[in-house]
């Protein structure tokens, strides 16, 4: 990293006005290279003309859209109508306030970073303990699944407020132990206890398939192609979505339980109590990678597609790529006890993690460093977590359900995914 | 904004002037752009377009805050690349209205012709175009795009201008040329056709809108191309195919089509764009093929009954070309029927002539004994069904291109007609026991006759090779696998214990196929009866090095075979065999030398597998055999019996005849521990042989209460006599016990099923407990009525009980 | 070889990999074909021209850039090469020269240096560092300029 070069104004020659004089395109380009921070701050108070180009906002759209994030357009552009009508007129393609989307954005992160939120709880969310939470933050859904036998859909606003009850589900005769669905969100899967795996229909709330298991089904992923199922039995079983429920391939391999799977285009990653975690191809049924390090049962994965990051009864968490199958990183001691949920985005860079310590924490991704700790979310042993960029909902033994929310009170936030 | 305010709004900035210098280019390059074009011309073109959008300066200068929000933003070049491109838009629709008004004095050919060099020109002309404005293309357009803002690059635009200001003015007259060439083409006249194929390409560029989807950008191509270019076209060939079925037969019909299909494919090639290729096809399809779909479909049957190979195939591509649906199911299903049809027939024969034993046939099956008629059965039985599965597979390959359903339709028909037929009776699995039984034909030493029936002038192992795949092509078809391998076991167990298997290459290859398509669990055990052979063979060595280091004598030449009870399907007989010394104290020494070296495991002597080769020496003989005795090779029990006779004999030996004592059927039975039912049949053996001298009348009949003398006068031209093979097992019995078998491990994989079922639901209905049993069990097809006896043994056990409130459903009793 | 001319009738003999690394005499060759004649850049003086041949002739076997016209991570301007940042160590005027060229010419490579170079220079500066440094004269009223420091709060947030 050299210094930068012609820092010093030099009295014998003559100083141009790079951003004023030159083209806008090419003072456009010269800017966007800036860190954003400095844009807002330094660079819009130079001059009216440097205000110009620091103030556009396709300039703010393009710095928004290389952070990786995205903005709900359609849920922006509502909110906007009902602020101010006139502004949207003469554009039939609305632009977007992306100077305000960027600030944010920036405002979220930085929340994030320094444990700004605030958290609402529910109490009795369920009868008994919530196994699993799914949350969709687009369709402003949760899903929990309870040792009560029960799966629940809520509506969860977007302000804050009570989390509204919209539907029972109920179809198991024991625990129902996970849940997830398709990122169309048109269907659901439930693993429970009795052995079974059950498909909903998510608009009609009725079972449209069991699939009967040899032992309790304790984890379920459902993707476009794919529905994956880890099962007591030690056994991953997998159904091509659209082959008229043929037989499942069976993945034999782990020794003991498989706690959990996680799929993502035609990989699957299991993780189980033999301590060690699977990659498999689905395409062609083979085990492609063991990852071994954990020194106790591993009881909870999440999988991006490149990476897997995976929490364990050692109490520590570990990082790995899934393609070469090694060990990025590891968390020694990362919580007091069994870590039993995980969950990231490497969009924004976190890592989040939830205990049996009764602790949530956050970390930074890429450094695997601690950025918050949040106590007193629960007070009892945390079975699962979701997330989205402004909000943690975390479930509980006590049968309670949180929400940790990053963006209260901010303008946009919501709209950002 | 609209058009003329921008305009308005370029007065006085120096814009004009410059508007003014391009425009003269402009019109340069769209009109005489053939004459050439130098450097420096283009480099002023292009600066003017880069002056235009960066040099003018807008008189309010600088910015505020509200005004840079929104996307009129006024930083400097945004206000002029808009004023820019809204010039040129206007330039371009100028001059394109200007085409217009010059096609109008052609028609016909010279209209496609003039249409074609105008394109050919235009192409040109707009890239030239494209290039000069890149700096708006790569700013100014580039960014409203980025914005969302449906503004298209310069070429696009150029072709939107086209389209709209002049193609939609002539198309109409335009298709009308093309239409008339096509039809002078099917009527067989030259004609170029690259003026059919750019018209066509211009209707394909003039939908390209950059903001559109692969869908819209075919709009114009298929609304004004390809849609009256389709209907053209179907009327042409409606007005063929009634001509033609009207003047000749389906058959006629048939070649005739082929031959339009292959010259129209061919040209659609060539000029329709590859988006539209199989809507066009469906369309000629409909009128070639579909209309006449029932007549064609009616010439299948007889065409198959008559097995003509290339009608059926140009039947079948002409069929393919339909939805599958329509053409070629109602085809499968009637070859589904007809191949079965021809097995059923094909095994119905064979056992008709079976039924009337006739000439060489009946010699043959009397020649082999009780057993050669199941063995000629298999071997018939299997030949005809390969003969019939070869001719369709013949017939899929060359006529039907191997088309997947209909390979399907040939192995459902082959799947039904190979389990259930004349000789095979629903639910039996003799299908499989046949099976089996030629498996062993082929690999027994000794049945060589079966193995001719390869080809000629291949090698031994070819042949026994192709000969196993044919069995492996029916294995296929078998149901009730588990039948086939308890069978196949028991047949390779007596190969490999008295090594009678014509190679071990043979046997191996046998097994790889078999795993190949079964998996390893269904040859798992089989493999291990190798592996106990291989082993054997090697302890035997092992134990012969370990007496000569005890100093141990081994008085004759022995071979051990050790075989694990799980994986063989031979077990030890009830008998309690007195065994002699001689050989008592060679199997003590082995169990000795075997259970040091494996502790935990236990031998059992399995007596009836085993055989032994003795010289025997009768008192009377004469020539070589007296010097050299008669060699006998004998079963174990045949051995324990003959021993009891050899003894010294004469003076001073306590027998005074040469042949030595005489022994009652009482004492034979009590010295050997055989039964009165072994001692008499073996004994009817070497009575028969003319070894042993019966007490009673007839010397050869055995009588229980007779007495039994060695024939001092025994002779026999050959000096190596074989006795041990000389009883066939009783195939009968060992049918029954082997299906005995089979029904005892069904029932124990029902047991575990249902067991494993309920264990993990806990509570279930009778019928979906039937449903699931059925569903989890994989080899065999389960009989409900096994599944309910099974339930009321597992009941009676306590593994389930009726629930009390529900008697149509159970509950798993932990 | 392709002779290229700049603004004060310089005549530049260059190979044709060199010249075709822009965008704009790409395009041209392309269009009209190529000729001995000189293709004159009536928007680029010979020493600027010099100082962008030299650019082109160092990189002229460099691979195509990767487009990453919507790459999801943010861009950077501390990743400029050795040569590429002793090439660019020219006076203000020159570097504008070569912005202003390398942007009509359509060389891409060359114009991102330049503007990274730029950006570099800005960097970690204050609104008064930066109007000193080019020589800016500050045109806002006081409302203005606490209007946009009030827009611009949220850049405070850590």
């Amino acid at each position: 990293m050299g210094l930068p070069v012609n820092s010093g104004p030099s009295d014998t020659l003559a100083r141009r006005d790079f951003v004023g004089a030159l083209p806008a395109e090419v003072a456009t380009h010269i800017v966007e290279l800036l860190p954003p921070a400095d844009i807002a701050r330094r660079v819009a108070l130079v001059s009216r003309r440097w205000h110009g180009v620091a103030s556009q906002p396709s300039l703010w759209r393009r710095l928004f859209l290389r952070r990786r994030w995205r903005v709900d357009a359609e849920r922006v552009r509502r909110s906007e109508a009902a602020r101010k009508v006139s502004s949207l007129h003469g554009h039939p393609q609305a632009a977007l306030p992306w100077p305000a989307l960027f600030a944010a954005y920036h405002r979220v992160v930085a929340n994030w970073h320094a444990g700004r939120c605030r958290v609402d709880r529910w109490e009795a969310a369920h009868r008994e303990g919530i196994y699993a939470v799914l949350f969709d933050a687009r369709a402003r859904r949760l899903l929990t699944a309870s040792r009560d036998c029960a799966v629940r859909l809520w509506h969860v606003p977007d302000a804050g407020g009570r989390l509204a009850p919209v539907a029972t589900l109920r179809a198991h005769t024991g625990s129902v132990l996970t849940l997830h669905a398709d990122a169309a969100g048109a269907e659901l899967a439930t693993g429970s206890s009795d052995g079974s795996a059950c498909l909903w229909d998510l608009h009609s709330l009725r079972v449209t398939r069991r699939l009967p298991h040899p032992d309790a089904v304790l984890s379920v992923r459902l993707t476009a192609r794919w529905l994956a199922t880890g099962c007591k039995d030690g056994v991953v079983r997998v159904w091509r979505r659209g082959c008229a429920w043929a037989e499942p391939t069976e993945l034999r391999g782990h020794g003991v339980a498989v706690n959990a799977v996680s799929v993502h285009g035609d990989t699957l990653v299991s993780a189980s109590g033999d301590r060690s975690l699977r990659v498999w191809d689905l395409a062609r049924g083979v085990c492609v990678h063991t990852l071994v390090g954990h020194t106790r049962g591993v009881a909870c994965i999440a999988f991006d597609g490149t990476f897997v990051v995976s929490g364990s009864s050692d109490r520590s968490i570990r990082v790995w790529h899934a393609a070469s199958g090694r060990c990025e990183r590891v968390i020694a001691n990362a919580h007091a006890d069994l870590v039993r949920a995980v969950a990231f985005d490497r969009g924004s860079d976190l890592l989040v993690s939830a205990s049996y310590d009764e602790s949530i924490k956050i970390w930074a991704f890429s450094t695997a460093t601690l950025i918050h700790k949040i106590k007193s979310v629960h007070t009892s042993r945390i079975f699962s977590l979701g997330f989205d960029r402004t909000r943690i909902v975390s479930s509980s033994h006590d049968g309670s359900v949180a929400i940790v929310d990053f963006a209260a009170g901010l303008e946009h936030a919501r709209a950002l995914q | 904004m609209s058009h003329n305010a921008a305009l308005d709004a370029a007065a006085g900035d120096g814009g004009e002037e410059i508007w003014a210098r391009l425009s003269v280019g402009l019109l340069y390059i769209l009109e005489k752009l053939d004459q050439g074009l130098d450097a420096a011309k283009y480099m002023e073109l292009y600066s003017c377009v880069y002056n235009y959008c960066t040099t003018l300066r807008s008189p309010i200068s600088g910015s505020s805050y509200y005004a840079a929000a929104d996307t009129t933003s006024n930083v400097h070049g945004v206000i002029f690349g808009r004023r820019l491109y809204l010039l040129l838009n206007a330039f371009v629709v100028e001059n394109m209205e200007k085409v217009a008004e010059r096609s109008g004095s052609f028609g016909g050919d010279d209209l496609l012709a003039f249409y074609n060099r105008e394109w050919v020109r235009f192409g040109d002309a707009a890239r030239m175009i494209h290039h000069i404005f890149g700096y708006l293309n790569r700013h100014w357009i580039q960014r409203e795009q980025d914005d969302g803002n449906s503004v298209s690059n310069v070429n696009t635009l150029m072709y939107h201008q086209w389209r709209d200001s002049f193609f939609m003015q002539v198309r109409g007259k335009l298709l009308e040329s093309v239409f008339n060439l096509m039809t002078r083409v099917r009527d067989g006249q030259v004609v170029d056709l690259t003026m059919v194929k750019s018209v066509a390409d211009s209707f394909v560029s003039l939908g390209s809108d950059e903001v559109g989807t692969t869908a819209k950008k075919m709009d114009v191509y298929n609304t004004y191309f390809l849609a009256p270019f389709v209907k053209a076209t179907v009327k042409y060939y409606a007005a063929e195919s009634e001509r033609l079925l009207q003047d000749g037969t389906i058959i006629d019909y048939i070649v005739r089509v082929a031959e339009r299909f292959k010259e129209e494919d061919e040209r659609a090639e060539l000029y329709l764009h590859e988006t539209s290729l199989s809507e066009f096809k469906h369309a000629l399809t409909m009128t070639l093929i579909g209309k006449q779909k029932t007549s064609l479909q009616a010439e299948f049957k007889p065409m198959l009954v008559a097995h003509e190979k290339g009608n059926l195939r140009r039947l079948y591509q002409l069929l393919r070309r339909l939805d599958d649906k329509d053409g070629l199911e109602p085809l499968r299903a009637i070859f589904s029927d007809h191949v079965r049809q021809a097995g059923l027939d094909a095994v119905a024969q064979i056992n008709a002539a079976a039924a009337a034993p006739a000439g060489d046939d009946a010699a043959a099956a009397a020649a082999g004994g009780s057993g050669g008629g199941m063995t000629n059965e298999a071997r018939m039985f299997v030949l005809a069904l390969l003969s019939v599965h070869d001719k369709y597979s013949e017939l899929l390959r060359e006529s039907f291109m191997d088309d997947p359903g209909f390979s399907k339709a040939l192995d459902h028909a082959c799947s039904d007609f190979v389990n259930v037929n004349a000789i095979c009776p629903a639910n039996e699995n003799k299908a499989s026991m046949l099976l089996a039984t030629y498996c062993d034909m082929l690999l027994k030493k000794g049945s060589a006759s079966v193995r001719k029936a390869g080809a000629e002038g291949a090698s031994e192992d070819d042949n026994l090779e192709e000969q196993l795949s044919q069995a492996i092509c029916v294995f296929r078809y078998i149901k009730g696998t588990d039948v086939f391998q308890k069978f196949y076991s028991r047949f390779l167990a007596r190969r490999l214990v008295f090594e009678q298997s014509v190679s071990t290459h043979g046997e191996e290859t046998m097994i790889s196929k078999l795993k190949e398509v079964s998996g390893v669990d269904f040859t798992i055990r089989l493999t291990r009866m190798f592996n106990d052979m291989t082993v054997s063979k090697d302890m035997t060595e092992e134990f012969k090095e370990y007496a000569r280091t005890n100093n141990e004598q081994i008085p004759y030449d022995f071979d051990m075979k050790v075989l694990h009870t799980v994986s063989w399907p031979l077990s030890a007989p009830d008998i309690k065999l007195e065994v002699p010394a001689a050989l008592g104290k060679m199997c003590d020494m082995y169990s000795r030398y075997y259970e040091a070296k494996h502790p935990k495991h236990k031998l059992n002597w399995l007596w009836p597998y085993c055989k032994a080769e003795i010289k025997i020496f009768f008192p009377n003989a004469t020539g070589p055999a007296a010097k050299s005795g008669y060699m006998f090779q004998v079963t174990t029990y045949q051995l324990v019996i003959l021993l009891l006779f050899n003894a010294e004999s004469g003076p001073g030996t306590g027998y005074d005849s040469a042949a030595g004592p005489t022994l009652t059927f009482a004492q034979i039975v009590a010295a050997t521990g055989l039964g009165d039912e072994i001692v008499k049949s073996e004994l009817e053996v070497f009575c028969k042989a003319r070894m042993l001298n019966s007490s009673g009348a007839n010397s050869s009949v055995v009588d229980t209460k007779g007495s039994y003398t060695l024939n001092a006068d025994f002779k026999s031209k050959r000096l190596r006599i074989n006795l041990a093979g000389t009883k066939k097992p009783e195939q009968k019995r060992e049918v029954k016990e082997t299906m005995k078998a089979v029904d005892e491990d069904r029932l124990f994989t029902i047991q575990a099923a249902i067991v494993r079922i309920m264990k993990s639901r806990k509570h279930l209905g009778h019928r979906q407990l039937i449903e699931e049993t059925i569903n989890q069990i994989k080899p065999f097809q389960a009989q409900v009525s096994s599944i309910k006896q099974t339930i009321d043994q597992l009941i009676d056990k306590s593994y389930l009980e009726r629930d009390s409130n529900d008697r149509n459903a159970y509950n798993y009793l932990a | 070889m392709v002779v290229l001319q700049s603004s004060d009738g310089k005549d530049f003999t260059v190979e044709r990999a060199v010249a075709l690394q822009s965008v704009l005499i790409k395009n041209l060759l392309e269009d009209i074909g190529e000729s001995d004649e000189a293709i004159p850049l009536p928007n680029v003086a010979g020493k600027v021209l010099e100082k962008i041949i030299e650019y082109c002739e160092h990189h002229m076997d460099d691979p195509p850039p990767i487009q990453d016209e919507f790459d999801e991570i943010p861009k950077r301007s501390d990743d400029i090469e050795p040569w590429d940042e002793n090439f660019i160590k020219v006076d203000q005027e020159l570097l504008f020269e070569i912005l202003l060229a390398s942007n009509y010419m359509d060389i891409k490579p060359l114009l991102e240096l330049g503007c990274k170079t730029v950006a570099n220079m800005i960097r970690n500066k204050s609104a008064e560092e930066i109007r000193k440094m080019f020589n800016i004269v500050d045109d806002f009223t006081e409302e203005e300029r606490e209007q946009i420091k009030k827009e611009n709060e949220w850049a405070e947030d850590h």
